[in-house]
């Protein structure tokens, strides 16, 4: 099947160091590719430069076969990248649903309209009440974001990368700072999205990493070192050596 | 109480009540980028003078202009004025975008003081104000204090009806996205920076209103209207008030203005008092007059 989104040695240089180093990695319409690696490795700077958010010093990326290299975050989000990210970047001091509502609103043509008031659009808020209750936040929707518990604004995180309706879905880190129980939410969440995009997913914990990945990648200081299936690379020595430790090494 | 004022009141209050309004036109306008936009502009008088300006260089000698042409005149040279200063400033963030409005507007105040064309430092004065007559049976006549101040009262609450319009609009959904969390809201896909200077044209465009009027007052303009004592002036008035709504620029603009002419009578150390008024009010309401009313009623529930 065709890659949805495609990265070719990668790089990204900041004056001496090599955050990401020709890394190449694809995903295709409803898989989940899983990046891991220890702190530092250069998975979050990857994701900003899958999502537009930072220009690769070399390599190139591609959506649907098009190379779209140095596009900015506008663009890649227009071109169906929608993220999360690992700080939460959202709107704090709007409501859930007006939140929901700049997402949306961000796939139409009359943004621009000054003079047209949000009721006469009233698609937007439809889609939205669509987004919310995916994500169960419809409970939530008129209170700020900034009153709501860590585990709640990290969905309000996913609901806008869901909400500009993406083909490609970047999640940095998904379950940061969650319980358990919330975790287990997320991880369900994901599992009933997950034929519907192509996911990267660069996550820590290790139990929703194996129960969602379809393919896994490790980054070791900015580089690949391994890539392949997860029952492969939890049995794949340097991987043990580099970051899995003996939990993994019966 | 304020379509009577004309009636009851002196000629010198009516003077001043109009004053207060077109302030509050332009104090509105710099409140869609500081408050709604979160772009704090230094230099927003340049388009309230330059509009004066405008009126002043296209008046005929001996004859007066229509005053919707030459309103609208204003409004368009202004808004161009906007979009190239705006396009700028734009690409600036912060700290070196209020340097860069400052820059840009001492700039035009130097470029109109000391060039021949706009009366150097004394400006340029406006003989013929412009009218409008409605097929001849009525007749606008602007050097008419109460006349002047009805225009005004009409174009505030025009002016004020357009940006709680804008606010409510699609626009107004991604200018308040782009002052909360300007870095994802271009990751939803928005060109923010076409965003702010659509904004930033329209706020201009409506400083042009005021200055108009100013000009119109007093038939005189002079490079003081676009310095950055004016800009400053405006931003005071802002923040006093309270940025980001509606009613901040009305209560802000009016009570400034109030404060300054009761000083004013009383001592010549004026500016000292209103200081201290500003500072007091900076302290004790940090979201202005408007969080005022609002605290209140949240400590009756």
């Amino acid at each position: 099947m065709r890659s949805v989104i495609e990265a070719r040695g990668l790089t990204k240089r900041f004056s001496g160091l090599t955050a990401v180093s020709d890394v190449s990695l694809s995903c295709e319409h409803g898989v989940i590719h899983a990046v891991i690696g220890p702190n530092g490795a250069g998975k979050s700077t990857l994701m900003n430069l899958l999502s537009g958010d930072l220009k690769p010093t070399s390599g190139n990326i591609l959506i649907d076969g098009i190379d779209v290299t140095g596009s900015g975050s506008s663009q890649m989000s227009l071109l169906g990248v929608g993220r999360s990210y690992q700080r939460t970047n959202i709107y704090p001091s709007l409501t859930v649903v007006e939140n929901c509502n700049l997402a949306v609103q961000s796939r139409s043509k009359f943004s621009m309209r000054f003079l047209s008031d949000v009721g006469s659009h009233p698609e937007v808020e439809v889609d939205t009440k669509n987004v919310l209750e995916r994500v169960r936040l419809e409970s939530v929707a008129q209170k700020r974001v900034s009153e709501l518990s860590h585990g709640e604004q990290r969905q309000v995180e996913i609901a806008l990368a869901l909400a500009i309706k993406p083909k490609v879905l970047l999640l940095d880190e998904p379950l940061a700072g969650m319980g358990a129980e919330e975790s287990l939410s997320i991880v369900a969440l994901l599992q009933s999205i997950r034929s519907e995009f192509a996911v990267i997913l660069v996550e820590h914990d290790m139990d929703a990493v194996f129960a969602l990945a379809d393919t896994l990648t490790v980054m070791l200081n900015g580089g690949v070192i391994e890539s392949g299936l997860p029952q492969d690379i939890r049995s794949s020595d340097r991987v043990q050596a580099a970051y899995l430790g003996e939990d993994f090494s019966d | 109480m304020l379509i009577f004022l004309p009636v009851f009141s002196e000629l010198y209050y009516i003077q001043f009540a109009s004053k207060i309004l077109i302030m509050i036109i332009f104090v509105s306008s710099l409140n869609l980028l500081v408050g709604f936009t979160g772009l704090v502009s230094l230099g927003h008088a340049a388009f309230f003078g330059s509009s004066g300006y405008v009126l002043a260089l296209l008046s005929p000698a001996d004859t007066s202009m229509n005053l919707f042409v030459a309103l609208l005149a204003s409004m368009l040279c202004v808004g161009v004025l906007g979009a190239v200063f705006g396009a700028v400033v734009l690409r600036t963030k912060g700290i070196f975008f209020i340097m860069s409005t400052l820059a840009l507007g001492e700039m035009l105040f130097y470029f109109l003081h000391d060039t021949a064309f706009a009366g150097g430092s004394d400006g340029i004065y406006i003989y013929d104000r412009p009218g409008f007559n409605l097929f001849g049976w009525w007749q606008l006549d602007l050097s008419n204090v109460s006349h002047f101040y009805y225009l005004a009262l009409i174009l505030v609450c025009l002016v004020l009806m357009l940006i709680k319009r804008i606010m409510n609009s699609p626009f107004g959904r991604v200018i308040s996205g782009i002052r909360v969390n300007e870095h994802r809201t271009k990751a939803l896909g928005y060109h923010t920076y076409k965003f702010k200077l659509v904004c930033f044209v329209i706020a201009s465009m409506i400083a042009a209103i005021s200055g108009f009027l100013a000009a119109v007052q007093f038939g005189v303009v002079n490079p003081e209207m676009v310095g950055w004592h004016a800009s400053g002036h405006a931003l005071m008035m802002v923040i006093l008030g309270g940025k980001g709504s509606l009613l901040g620029p009305v209560l802000g603009t009016t009570t400034l203005m109030l404060v300054e002419e009761i000083f004013q009578e009383a001592t010549k150390h004026w500016q000292l008092l209103t200081g201290i008024v500003v500072v007091l009010v900076a302290l004790f309401f940090p979201n202005g007059l408007v969080g005022l009313k609002f605290s209140k009623k949240r400590s009756e529930i």
